[in-house]
């Protein structure tokens, strides 16, 4: 851990090392960046093109009807539409939310916030990004192979998913006369599947794929416990650490428990299709029309119990960092102290721990025993009491401030108004007779997108505009910024918000063609509606791509600190050096001093000058 | 400038609560309810409304409030404060209270729908099931119908043995659901192949069928929409706005959204008998020319 030395010998590097193969924290945090930029847009695309379908569902789409092969008649295939919204909501969750909130902000800010010259194992960290490259080339090549891109959902629940045809039996055609059916086994080496064709060698890619971001994420998580325990400048203690890095904290401690249990069910299910283990196969087996499987021996119910005990956390795992990353906006673009720093602390320890016990409430229809619900919604409503803590200090934080509107702190504003829709929505699924009827609509749909596009979205938003003059050494374009916030704001409203009342009509999810039902028809229009706003909305994230790539360049450029902001990182040199700080800075105080009597209204963490403030906890 | 920021949450805010008060005006609003429980669940449904109605108000209230009034450009100066612990215990315990309010004022309707009594006094304590029904039906789900069975004089002798088996008398029907007002209805719901999901909008009704299991699921039809014409034999809708239908609602496949399965209620028990017998004398029609009877088999390889 000695990284003085590493540090001397890692200067006289070239491209590669710097660029590309950099054991630097801040390069890997920005490799992280763009790599998550590249797969918003792609992520985005697919959405635009669910909503597409979703809008004119019986096809003969203008201009785009003739991408389309032949065989499916000038118009999207129902299969491919399943493929559409499994890969959207993999792409975003593992490819752009997960990578940019641990990623970016988790390699750039933890060094940097806690006055460390790198991570606690720089190797460790560089693997963590180089092992997410198998995963982008697989999950990428996986729209080219046979059948297409996986297409069971991104819960990808057996049996949809985990049948292989390589051992089966086929019944033989029934012959006039012989009162029962023989059979054959079935031979097939092709890794089709009998469910659908994205269960086959696309289900095979996609599980591959996330198995490599499985890896890389375990070893950025250890990394960041490692370091955030072990290298705090002096005088850092952990009640003075900015809630971005006890939010970073927590969730690298979440991940680092979950995510081995979703990567053992990964294995699990391509056992299952690799070699026809039958770990989610029911002890009868299936039949698919004439085709049938060996009996198995398993339960498809506990992928769902393997899958949600680490998708549940990992849904906190997609917001805590961006509760860390707006609360130190919210306090710095406030000019006021953080109100109630610990209950902010405790709160979202709260959340993640009660988030270890919750996951049975995405699970109240699937065939779980009723009396365990009880427990599952008890615990899921409690989750919601940190969150209204949480909201209230953030709301209190604000009274009594002096509010300057920049971009970051618009986007972080819009967290916190965002965050309340998304959390309250929550609370009619929480409850199980309503969740009877919620479970798999549109309001769930709705729900998750105010919590993961309309909050951590805008918390990510947020966090790249506050970082990025520390990241490049040039702001961000305010003008063009808060365009984009408002039309995101506006169009992403419109887009969403809508959703609820699908789902209050009853809309289900994942569907291909919801008009051939009665009572959805009258919907329509709204649908179409929001498929509008979803290609404004689309549009004006262009402005946000055209504003990085143009503050890189021509953004005016930033000193040290150019928010006058108080963690650790801006006593560094925008862009700080490899190894970060001239000199280790010594903490003398917690991060929130601000509205400070004297020639400057806040105190840096590790300012010498004496704060002249009565500190009243 | 500054001061457009709060305007526009505002705007949004108001825009969220105003789509809200005209959905249900514009039929974009839960379906009608006939089941015997879903009044309470419409009931719960409209309390967690008003309490997070509530809350949203309160909060985007505040936030609106706080980005007019404490703005840096008016000169609005901030004050030094770390927190206030008197504030910090009230809005824990006020949240927690209504929530679990709301956590066990669900616990009685939950019972309800699942037939289990619970203890009056300690709602999530249970004390056992009480299941007993006029009518039994398997619906087994498949890529991509629903195939219903009924058996002779809607009671099997032993339930759960029928259920996995059949009986070679039974009725089979597809993604049609024929029940009688007021009946208590079992359904014992299984699936060959993939995992579905049976949805009944207007009985506010979901279950998933899972790969080899049986699961119950119990439900009574307080209103009914058809009647059955003997001489014609046709299915009179009473009214024509009463279409009630079936849905998949957990993801099977490419064709996941065309299980599009019809609800009927008949008017009473002597109306759907009279449907039950024409349909298996028609059956049994068709079954003459056959060699066997289609006896779809509940789980894999058992010829």
């Amino acid at each position: 851990m000695n990284h003085d030395s590493n540090h001397s010998t890692e200067t006289k590097s070239g491209f590669l090392t710097t660029y590309l193969f950099s054991q630097d924290h801040k390069m890997i945090g920005i490799q992280f960046l763009f790599s998550g930029l590249i797969f918003f847009g792609i992520g985005g695309l697919l959405a635009l093109l669910i909503r597409l379908q979703l809008a004119w569902p019986d096809g003969n789409l203008p201009y785009i009807g003739k991408w389309f092969p032949q065989s499916w008649g000038g118009k999207m295939s129902p299969e491919f539409y399943t493929m559409l919204f499994t890969m959207h909501a993999s792409i975003m969750i593992f490819f752009v939310i997960i990578p940019w909130l641990t990623g970016t902000f988790g390699n750039f800010l933890i060094p940097l916030m806690i006055g460390a010259r790198d991570m606690a194992f720089p190797k460790l960290n560089m693997f963590s990004y180089w092992v997410m490259w198998p995963a982008f080339i697989i999950i990428l090549a996986s729209f080219f192979v046979d059948g297409g891109a996986a297409s069971s959902g991104w819960t990808s629940y057996p049996t949809l998913s985990n049948v292989g045809a390589e051992a089966g039996l086929e019944k033989n055609p029934v012959k006039p006369g012989e009162p029962a059916s023989s059979y054959t086994v079935f031979k097939d080496d092709s890794f089709n599947s009998p469910s659908s064709p994205g269960a086959g060698m696309g289900q095979i890619f996609w599980l591959v794929s996330l198995i490599f971001v499985g890896i890389g994420s375990m070893m950025g998580s250890v990394n960041y416990i490692t370091t955030i325990l072990n290298m705090r400048a002096p005088g850092m203690d952990l009640m003075r650490m900015p809630l971005t890095v006890w939010s970073l904290f927590i969730t690298a401690i979440l991940q680092a428990l979950a995510l081995p249990v979703l990567t053992v069910a990964l294995m699990l299910q391509l056992l299952d299709k690799l070699i026809a283990t039958s770990f989610f196969l029911p002890p009868g087996g299936l039949s698919f029309g004439n085709w049938h499987t060996t009996p198995g021996g398993g339960q498809p119910l506990l992928w769902q119990h393997l899958f949600w005990f680490y998708s549940h956390p990992a849904v906190y795992i997609m917001i805590l960092p961006a509760m860390g990353v707006v609360s130190d906006i919210i306090a710095t673009f406030s000019r006021k102290p953080m109100f109630g720093y610990k209950p902010m602390v405790f709160s979202m320890a709260a959340i993640a721990s009660l988030g270890f016990i919750v996951w049975g409430h995405h699970m109240f229809q699937s065939g779980m025993d009723p009396r365990l619900g009880t427990g599952f919604m008890l615990a899921t409503i409690l989750i919601a009491v940190p969150s209204a803590i949480k909201t209230f200090n953030w709301l209190a934080t604000l009274w009594g401030a002096s509010i300057l509107y920049t971009t970051a702190m618009l986007n972080a504003l819009a967290f916190v108004s965002m965050f309340v829709i998304g959390g309250l929505s929550g609370i009619f699924m929480a409850a199980t007779p309503v969740d009877v009827y919620f479970h798999d609509t549109y309001f769930i749909v709705a729900h998750i997108h105010y919590v993961l596009f309309m909050s951590s979205i805008f918390g990510i938003f947020a966090g790249i505009t506050f970082w990025f003059p520390k990241m490049f050494g040039r702001l961000m374009n305010e003008p063009l910024g808060k365009v984009h916030f408002a039309l995101t704001f506006i169009f992403g409203n419109l887009t969403f918000f809508p959703m609820h009342i699908l789902g209050i009509g009853g809309h289900p999810r994942r569907y291909y063609d919801p008009t051939i039902y009665q009572y959805l028809e009258n919907l329509q229009p709204l649908n179409q509606f929001m498929t509008i706003s979803a290609m404004l909305l689309g549009l004006t994230q262009l402005l946000f791509v055209i504003n990085i790539f143009y503050s890189l360049w021509f953004g005016e450029k930033a000193g040290k600190n150019p928010w006058n902001s108080n963690t650790l990182e801006w006593d560094a040199p925008s862009p700080p050096p490899h190894g970060n700080f001239d000199q280790i800075p010594v903490v003398q105080r917690g991060p929130y001093e601000y509205a400070i009597d004297g020639p400057l209204d806040y105190l840096t963490q590790s300012s010498t000058a004496s704060d002249g403030v009565k500190h009243h906890e | 400038m500054h001061r457009c920021w709060g305007l526009l949450f505002a705007a949004v805010n108001l825009a969220a609560i105003g789509l809200f008060a005209i959905s249900p005006a514009m039929g974009w609003w839960l379906p009608k309810n006939i089941a015997s429980y879903g009044a309470d669940i419409d009931h719960l449904f409209y309390l967690i409304l008003v309490a997070t109605g509530f809350f949203f108000v309160i909060t985007q209230g505040t936030l609106v409030y706080c980005m007019f009034r404490f703005n840096a450009k008016d000169g609005a100066k901030a004050k030094h404060i770390h927190g206030n612990t008197k504030l910090e215990i009230i809005w824990t315990a006020i949240p927690a209270i209504i929530l679990l309010y709301i956590g066990f004022a669900q616990t009685p309707t939950w019972a309800k729908m699942k037939y289990i009594e619970i203890d009056t006094w300690f709602p999530i304590r249970y004390k056992g099931t009480n299941i007993e029904s006029d009518l039994h039906v398997t619906v087994l789900g498949r890529q991509w119908e629903w195939r219903m069975r009924y058996p002779q004089g809607h009671i099997p002798a032993d339930p759960q043995a029928w259920a996995d088996l059949g009986n070679l008398h039974d009725l089979h029907v597809v993604n049609e659901l024929h029940v009688w007002k007021d009946a208590k209805v079992k359904i014992h719901l299984k699936t060959q192949d993939v995992i579905h999901s049976f949805f009944m909008p207007n009985l506010r009704l979901k279950q998933d069928a899972l790969p080899g299991k049986v699961m119950p699921m119990v439900f009574s039809p307080i209103e009914a929409n058809v009647r059955y014409n003997p001489k014609t034999r046709i299915l009179e809708e009473l009214n024509p706005s009463s279409t009630w239908e079936i849905a998949c609602a957990e993801l099977c496949g490419g064709n996941h959204y065309r299980m599009r399965g019809k609800l009927f209620v008949h008017e009473s028990k002597q109306d759907y008998e009279l449907w039950f017998s024409d349909a298996l004398k028609n059956q049994r029609i068709h079954e003459s020319t056959r060699l066997a009877p289609v006896v779809a088999s509940s789980n894999g390889v058992n010829p």
